[in-house]
């Protein structure tokens, strides 16, 4: 039995480490350069910025000159050295007037500037110096810790950064010693863990947090695939439509717990959509999530308020999204088990079900009458689109006014109900 | 041991890892979000796959290498102040921070890039990176006056041909005009990248200052570039008693970085102008203008014993140093302490003739330390 389980753990740590490499991968560009930024002044040099980042470094080995830079490493050692002419040597040429053979000088001088320096980053780089090889005086001696850590806080997952975060292997040890025995163990680790989880949730049949399956529609297919993966990294199982009358074909299928509808769509749009859903009895209670960019107008929110169950504006955060779906599927599942225990308790579904509803409208209409955001007093000056929009809005806060005298008067005639069966009152 | 009480012990290790893979599990589930990173195209708004996307310095995959087009979804982020770097072929590089968990999704538009390579093959390592730029502006010389010049703002086409005409007749041809005393190197056309940057939004100004100027967006963009060349149609009228604004001009930037200014139809003017802009090379004419002992491999010296030992040593006539004076009407009086060796026609003192053995010598060990990596280290200058 002990050869038996180190046999297959053999196996199982060869298999691991035969697993070939994703070779197909372009190389990652991690090139970095180091600008150091100086201003001039008769041949004294003044450093005014320095900073690491990504890019290429020019030639330093083909120009010449008598400045000498050195890039030293932590040691002192010099890890590059080049030379360069005074910044601002300027060379201007006109060509002589007819007859003369000769270019005519032209020169512009500057005693003062400013130069940038872009030098290659070199893995170790700590000091960077400046000296004029004519008479060996140094103007400039610069410590690079501090722009290569600024650097590594912005990136810490570069290489270099994650190397100079890493103590240095010491000399004449073998790494192969250390790390294979490292590799073994959280290669065996990781598969006694992956064994241990899947063990688990088979023994104690954990499920996903949720099965519920949302239907997405909407014609842009990276919206699509961001909320998918967002959706499947929830618990959620995804269906998902580009258009309305995919949407419609897939329904025809399977019916979702929910459908996240756009309403920006060609050639049937968000709306149009909706009412179909709605007209067919197959459909019809699937909860709806209008997504649109467009801001809602009065127009749809007389139109539509009664058909969708939430209505999210984009540009949208993933969380607010969450939170609509999860109070949605939440208000579903309330009903369906509350329905069961009214049905079994004699009350009658009619009643409950207008209860339900009712409660949705009153919800809905109030986040529409916050989103469309309409005075309660018209502007003197109010214009009749201005006038139109106030009649709507008056309109659904009648109704909504309606539809909460009726739920409390269900409430109580529900909880009457549930108190002579005693059972517990209605919560929501 | 039994065998029993090796399976117990197994059991319980494998019991702690349990608990603590599961301890592990829930934790990492609680609170945690992907971030989904989009990349998009400022312009037309659409996902672009083939983007590399780097998260905090670190490559985490190419868009076209996800299922999903232009996302790529970064798993368990922790809170805090991250960078995504996004780097696309034909696209400016883009970098952007964002706060997690803030921010659960980043659109990153990126807009396409304005340098467009020339080589077919692609860039050399270690070749010398050469850039050109349109200008807006030319000189008229007659009126003394700088005056606009949109040819290359409305026509690409016009300012690509005249480029590669430039590179054809000049740095392509480069063996024409040096001596054949001292060859040049093998294949030293593949020792020069060449580039154009293009955005006609941004125009440099040939004539705002001796070598013109650049908008600062272009150093931003491109911090590899060796010689940058600020590239004009045409100069107008011709030098006569009073000054006028250069013809041509090179200024020293830094280490390994000059920028120039031409006319696109004056080709020897390009060949002297590259011969202080990327080969270090002096003027030998008389006149108002920097001389120095340009070493290693001078053409100019600061005395003429010095002149006189390199001809020897480079087995060359010493007797035909000579002292930088006097050339055309314009420099009669003119006399300096620098001396040249190379003979007339020499492209470094007029617009015609040739390099000499001096000013060839030194363009070959540039050429040369060009083409090796020898002494250059890890990263540095590859494309």
């Amino acid at each position: 039995m002990r050869w038996i389980v180190i046999s297959c753990l053999i196996i199982i740590l060869a298999g691991f480490f035969c697993v070939p490499a994703n070779g197909a991968q372009p190389l990652p560009d991690y090139d970095k350069i180091l600008l150091i930024t100086m201003n001039y002044n008769d041949n004294r040099y003044s450093v005014s910025s320095m900073e690491v980042r990504y890019g290429r470094a020019p030639n330093l080995d083909i120009i010449s000159g008598d400045l000498k830079g050195a890039i030293l490493d932590s040691k002192g050692k010099e890890l590059k050295s080049f030379s360069f002419q005074e910044p601002g040597t300027t060379y201007g040429d006109i060509s002589g007037p007819p007859g003369e053979d000769t270019l005519i000088g032209y020169t512009e001088t500057s005693s003062s500037g400013e130069m940038t320096i872009r030098l290659p980053y070199l893995p170790d780089m700590q000091k960077f110096t400046l000296s004029d090889s004519r008479d060996r005086f140094l103007p400039v001696s610069v410590d690079l810790t501090l722009p290569i850590a600024s650097f590594c806080t912005d990136y810490p997952r570069d290489p270099d950064c994650l190397a100079l975060a890493s103590p240095s292997p010491s000399p004449g040890s073998d790494a192969g010693r250390v790390l294979l025995p490292a590799i073994l163990f959280i290669g065996l680790f990781i598969i006694m863990a992956g064994l241990a989880v899947w063990t688990i949730r088979r023994l104690s049949r954990v499920q996903p947090p949720a099965q519920h399956v949302v239907l997405i529609v909407d014609d842009e297919p990276a919206i699509v695939n961001l909320i998918g993966i967002f959706l499947s990294k929830k618990g959620y199982t995804t269906l998902k439509a580009s258009s309305g009358n995919a949407c419609l074909e897939i329904l025809k299928k399977r019916i979702p717990d929910l459908i996240l509808l756009d309403v920006r769509m060609e050639p049937m749009n968000g709306w149009q959509t909706l009412s179909h859903i709605k007209k067919n009895p197959d459909f019809r209670t699937i909860p709806v999530l209008m997504l649109t960019a467009v801001r809602l107008t009065t127009e749809t929110a007389k139109r539509y308020n009664i058909c969708i169950d939430d209505y999210l504006t984009k540009p949208f955060q993933l969380e607010d999204l969450s939170k609509a779906i999860d109070s949605i599927l939440a208000r579903k599942q309330k009903l369906e088990e509350t329905l069961v225990l009214a049905k079994k308790n004699g009350i009658g579904k009619e009643l409950f079900f207008e209860f339900a509803t009712l409660t949705r409208r009153i919800s809905i209409n109030k986040k529409i009458l916050r989103i469309l955001d309409i005075p309660h007093v018209a502007p003197v000056h109010a214009d009749l689109e201005t006038l139109d929009d106030m009649l709507v809005a008056e309109y659904i806060g009648i109704k909504t006014r309606e539809y909460e005298k009726r739920v409390e008067q269900l409430r109580r005639e529900i909880n009457s109900a549930f108190r002579k069966k005693g059972l517990p009152e209605l919560s929501w | 041991m039994t065998e029993t009480s090796f399976i117990g012990k197994t059991g319980w290790i494998l019991t702690a890892i349990l608990v603590f893979s599961l301890t592990y599990t829930v934790s990492a589930e609680s609170g945690q979000y992907p971030v989904i990173i989009m990349v998009k195209d400022i312009q037309t708004k659409e996902n672009l796959d083939g983007a590399r996307v780097y998260f905090d310095g670190g490559y985490l995959g190419n868009t076209t290498s996800s299922s999903q087009n232009g996302i790529v979804v970064i798993q368990d982020v922790s809170p805090g102040v991250h960078t995504v770097r996004v780097i696309r072929q034909g696209y400016n590089e883009m970098t952007r921070k964002f706060v997690f968990p803030n921010e659960t999704t980043v659109e990153i538009m990126i807009s396409k890039g304005s340098l467009v390579s020339l080589n077919q093959e692609g860039p050399s390592p270690h070749a010398i990176n050469i850039v050109f730029y349109p200008s807006s502006t030319s000189y008229n010389c007659t009126d003394h006056e700088k005056i606009p010049s949109p040819e290359y703002m409305s026509n690409e086409t016009l300012f690509r041909e005249n480029v590669l005409d430039i590179i054809n007749t000049t740095y392509m041809n480069l063996d024409h005009v040096t001596s054949p005393a001292d060859s040049l190197p093998e294949h030293y056309q593949k020792k020069f990248n060449f580039y154009y940057y293009y955005d006609p939004s941004s125009p440099a100004d040939a004539f705002s200052s001796c070598p013109g100027s650049l908008p600062k967006s272009y150093w931003n963009n491109v911090t590899f570039s060796d010689v940058t060349v600020i590239l004009y149609p045409t100069y107008y009228g011709r030098y006569a008693n009073t000054s006028c604004q250069p013809m041509g001009c090179t200024r020293i930037l830094g280490p390994g970085c000059s920028q120039m200014k031409v006319p696109a139809d004056q080709e020897m003017l390009v060949t002297h102008e590259t011969g202080h802009a990327a080969f270090g090379l002096v003027d030998t004419y008389c006149g108002d203008t920097h001389y120095w002992q340009n070493d290693p491999y001078p053409n100019v010296w600061e005395s003429l014993e010095s002149c006189r030992a390199d001809a020897r040593s480079y087995d060359r006539d010493p007797e035909q140093c000579r002292r930088i004076e006097s050339g055309g009407s314009f420099s009669r009086n003119c006399i300096r302490n620098f001396w040249h060796w190379d003979p007339v026609p020499d492209i470094m003192t007029s617009m015609y003739g040739r390099f000499g053995d001096a000013a060839t010598q030194r363009i070959r060990f540039v050429l040369l330390k060009a083409g090796s990596d020898v002494s250059s280290q890890p990263g540095d200058g590859q494309p």
